[in-house]
């Protein structure tokens, strides 16, 4: 439960960069390994944004699943945030992550 | 802008990576743009929208307030470790331990993160040099994890100079805390064996964040089903690079190995 405290964060980005104008939408990336819950995020999104010039913004969430690159087979595949650090095609645990970190707000959209 | 381009026309478009494999850290990586299939270009998607590219990583505020309270504490000669768990892990008794131990040794500070009282705070003043308390619940919105902002309010009320060794206790819990630098400069975590051999693959976040794990409780393995090799292996999974201490803060068994490695 720490959205709150994530949108606060988001608040203060949005509101540097919208430089005063409208903001209608805010797309984020939000990696599975990120622990955090959309529903959640957009709910308490609401709430902060809610006494604030970006009320009525709303959050877009780009889901990104979590992603290994094996150091054995040289495959990129896609796993699970509860298996991590095994490739699911060769079975090696020589593997590193290469997505699924990501928290970041990519754009916004503004009312020209 | 990193693989962003602008066009006379206003456009903006963003170009897939093409590198597989290559390893990622988005949140460093703020002018590292993503290609979406479902987003692409809105220039005129829907009339009278405008879309400005921002690419800041939503902790970049908290991870350069982490920044400043490193930079505060090297400064300063202190070495600080960052310490979390689920609540009644045995984590504020494991410190009661570790200051003895340390009494006469290292001027050890403490910054104690709860969400209302001051009952741990209470345990450990007088075995320490100096108490920082931040009551989450009071002023900061009940928070279940402390972050670098706080911390940094709670290194204020501290005198550094004063200090070798810095112990942040941070909020019960095996989710929030992980997510948030404070600006320690290692990260601990106590898990006891009353929780099960299955933690590290449920809260692998946690796990794969932490330098050291100690495994507390074990005075009372002969009364737990508790399977150790399982939970090392468990752990082995998520962060094969985790040094492990097996201990007992209430006997003290495995006390000296975990001060061993806060003053190594």
């Amino acid at each position: 439960m720490h959205e709150l405290a994530l949108s606060r964060s988001i608040k203060n980005i949005v509101t540097k960069a919208a430089g005063g104008r409208k903001v209608v939408e805010i797309w984020l990336d939000v990696g599975s390994l990120r622990q955090v819950i959309p529903q959640t995020l957009t709910h308490c999104w609401a709430i902060v944004a809610q006494p604030t010039e970006l009320a009525g913004s709303q959050l877009r969430i780009n889901e990104i699943p979590a992603a290994v690159h094996c150091y054995v087979c040289g495959q990129d595949a896609q796993v699970d945030v509860f298996s991590l650090y095994r490739c699911p095609n060769c079975d090696s645990d020589r593997v590193a992550v290469i997505a699924g970190e990501e928290f970041a707000i990519t754009h916004i959209e503004v009312e020209a | 802008m990193g693989r962003f381009h602008r066009h006379d026309d206003g456009t903006v478009h963003s170009h897939e990576h093409d590198e597989p494999g290559h390893h990622h850290h988005h949140e460093h990586e703020p002018d590292h743009a993503h290609h979406h299939d479902d987003v692409g270009d809105h220039s005129g998607y829907q009339t009278g929208l405008e879309r400005i590219e921002v690419l800041e990583a939503i902790f970049a505020e908290n991870d350069h307030a982490a920044l400043h309270n490193r930079e505060a504490l090297d400064a300063a000669g202190v070495a600080a470790v960052n310490l979390m768990s689920s609540p009644g892990s045995g984590k504020t008794t494991l410190l009661v331990r570790t200051l003895e131990a340390l009494a006469g040794k290292k001027r050890v500070g403490i910054v104690e993160g709860d969400i209302e009282t001051a009952l741990d705070a209470d345990k450990l003043r007088g075995l320490a040099a100096q108490v920082s308390l931040l009551n989450t619940g009071a002023g900061f919105g009940g928070e279940c994890h402390l972050d670098a902002p706080m911390v940094a309010h709670a290194l204020r009320k501290l005198r550094l100079d004063e200090l070798d060794l810095l112990l942040i206790e941070n909020v019960g819990n095996l989710v929030c805390p992980a997510e948030f630098d404070v600006g320690a400069h290692r990260r601990a975590m106590v898990a006891s064996v009353t929780e099960g051999e299955d933690k590290p693959l449920k809260y692998p976040v946690m796990f794969r964040t932490v330098d050291v794990v100690v495994v507390n409780k074990i005075d009372l393995l002969p009364y737990l089903d508790f399977d150790m090799e399982l939970f090392l292996a468990n752990l082995r999974q998520v962060n094969p690079g985790a040094a492990v201490i097996q201990a007992s803060a209430k006997t003290g068994a495995g006390v000296q190995e975990w001060v061993k490695w806060l003053v190594g």
